[in-house]
């Protein structure tokens, strides 16, 4: 999508959709894959079609925090490669499934200033690249793609729920549970008839389990994975 | 608003055990931010469904802490809105839209008004480790009270910065934008924008 477009699109889009997912306004779509009307939905479900979202890359956000310096703050690093397939049922959310595929190559620490002037002994040109591929940590060249695969999911609430799935951090994997939230739907004019869906995710993930040691405890083992972000339906 | 509550509290997750944080031994003064170990972004509600996330890349701030008044601190934080990453997938495109967010008067307008300012004029402990800090915002060339609810980390004492203390905090607020005169885009991005800092302040050097 192209931002200029969203943008002058937005300005006609206000009146047709001025809160985007607001459980009372048609969401404009209703084809057969729509929830059938005799089973009482959400209002925020009722108008969402069941099939394959894939993620809607450009407004999708992945980041992890560690505890730095014994926990005193949270070191922030965000993916800015990573991939995501939902096959969702809004009239049984449980059934639907979640896959999703990270690049451990895309890491953005945001790093001020030139790191290899401050750590002339490292073999890395960028703090990006040592943490992508340094074998200490995400060990890029060796383990070149992070999975993580659902298993089960549990609603918990209304829009909440936690999925279970196996997730694959180098070459390891482990069950871990996301806690997730359903933000909504919207159906933006740019996307025809297509639902765009939204979600915020998290999770704690132990980094040990992984085999990945470094630095604990100044480092957390814990690390705190975050999602926000947009699936829209498939063509 | 329920599913902003969401989004922030989600957003404002728990930091990793810490062992205990302690203000005891800690030095009173100066302190400067450790800009390799700090962090500050903003999120608004995107379609009304997601949050969308960009990080300011170039900041700073003083800290006049006193360990042993809080109350007493004083807080000066300076943003340059023409450092942005919005982690926008497509390189070519990300150039655009980042300048187009930093410049754009619909946007932050950094041209117009290269910084954004914090100035604290009061703080209130509420907690053994946490507290509000108010102060001045200057946003767009608007002045208003923002207040900030701060938790302190504890400190460290890495061999490499010899006898200066190493303070985290965290930090957290919500600006409504429109107050600051930035309307542009309601009901596709929300009015309401959390703003998050996490990041070490080091001990200035005598």
């Amino acid at each position: 999508m192209k931002l200029k477009t969203l943008i002058v699109s937005s300005v006609g889009a206000i009146a047709l959709a001025a809160c985007g997912g607001a459980s009372d306004a048609p969401a404009g779509t209703t084809d057969a894959e729509t929830t059938s009307a005799d089973v009482e939905l959400h209002p925020m479900l009722a108008e969402v079609a069941a099939g394959t979202y894939s993620l809607e890359k450009n407004h999708a956000f992945m980041t992890v925090k560690v505890g730095h310096n014994g926990g005193i703050t949270q070191y922030r690093i965000s993916f800015t490669e990573f991939d995501g397939t939902l096959d969702f049922d809004p009239a049984d959310p449980e059934s639907s499934s979640l896959s999703f595929s990270i690049n451990p190559m895309s890491v953005e620490t945001n790093y001020p200033g030139d790191y290899k002037a401050g750590h002339p002994d490292s073999a890395w040109e960028t703090w990006n690249e040592d943490v992508s591929r340094d074998a200490k940590w995400l060990n890029a060249d060796e383990f070149p793609e992070i999975t993580f695969v659902t298993t089960a999911i549990e609603r918990t609430g209304d829009l909440e729920g936690t999925v279970t799935g196996d997730l694959t951090l180098l070459g390891v994997t482990k069950p871990v549970s996301l806690d997730v939230s359903y933000g909504g739907v919207a159906n933006p004019p740019w996307f025809g008839e297509r639902d765009v869906i939204g979600f915020t995710a998290g999770t704690t993930v132990q980094r040990s389990e992984f085999g990945m040691g470094a630095y604990i405890p100044n480092i957390s083992d814990e690390v705190i994975v975050e999602f926000s972000g947009e699936f829209l339906q498939d063509e | 608003m329920r599913k902003l509550v969401i989004a922030a509290g989600l957003l404002a997750a728990t930091l990793p055990a810490h062992a205990n944080p302690t203000l005891e031994g800690v030095a009173s003064g100066l302190y400067e931010l450790e800009k390799t170990h700090a962090f500050l972004t903003w999120t608004v509600k995107h379609n009304g469904i997601s949050g969308y996330t960009v990080n300011f890349t170039d900041f700073d701030a003083d800290l006049v802490f006193d360990a042993e008044t809080p109350t007493n601190s004083q807080l000066s934080v300076s943003i340059n809105p023409g450092a942005l990453n919005t982690n926008y997938p497509d390189a070519a495109k990300k150039v655009d839209w980042e300048t187009e967010l930093s410049t754009d008067p619909r946007f932050l307008n950094g041209t117009e008004f290269p910084t954004i300012s914090f100035n604290s004029t009061s703080v209130e402990q509420t907690g053994e480790f946490s507290g509000t800090v108010t102060g001045d915002l200057t946003f767009l060339g608007v002045t208003k009270p923002v207040t900030l609810d701060v938790s302190y980390g504890g400190v460290a004492n890495p061999p490499w910065f010899g006898q200066r203390d190493v303070i985290g905090f965290t930090a957290s607020t919500t600006v409504t934008r429109s107050e600051f005169g930035n309307t542009s885009m309601v009901g596709i991005i929300s009015d309401e924008v959390v703003v998050e800092f996490s990041g070490e302040f080091l001990q200035a050097e005598e």
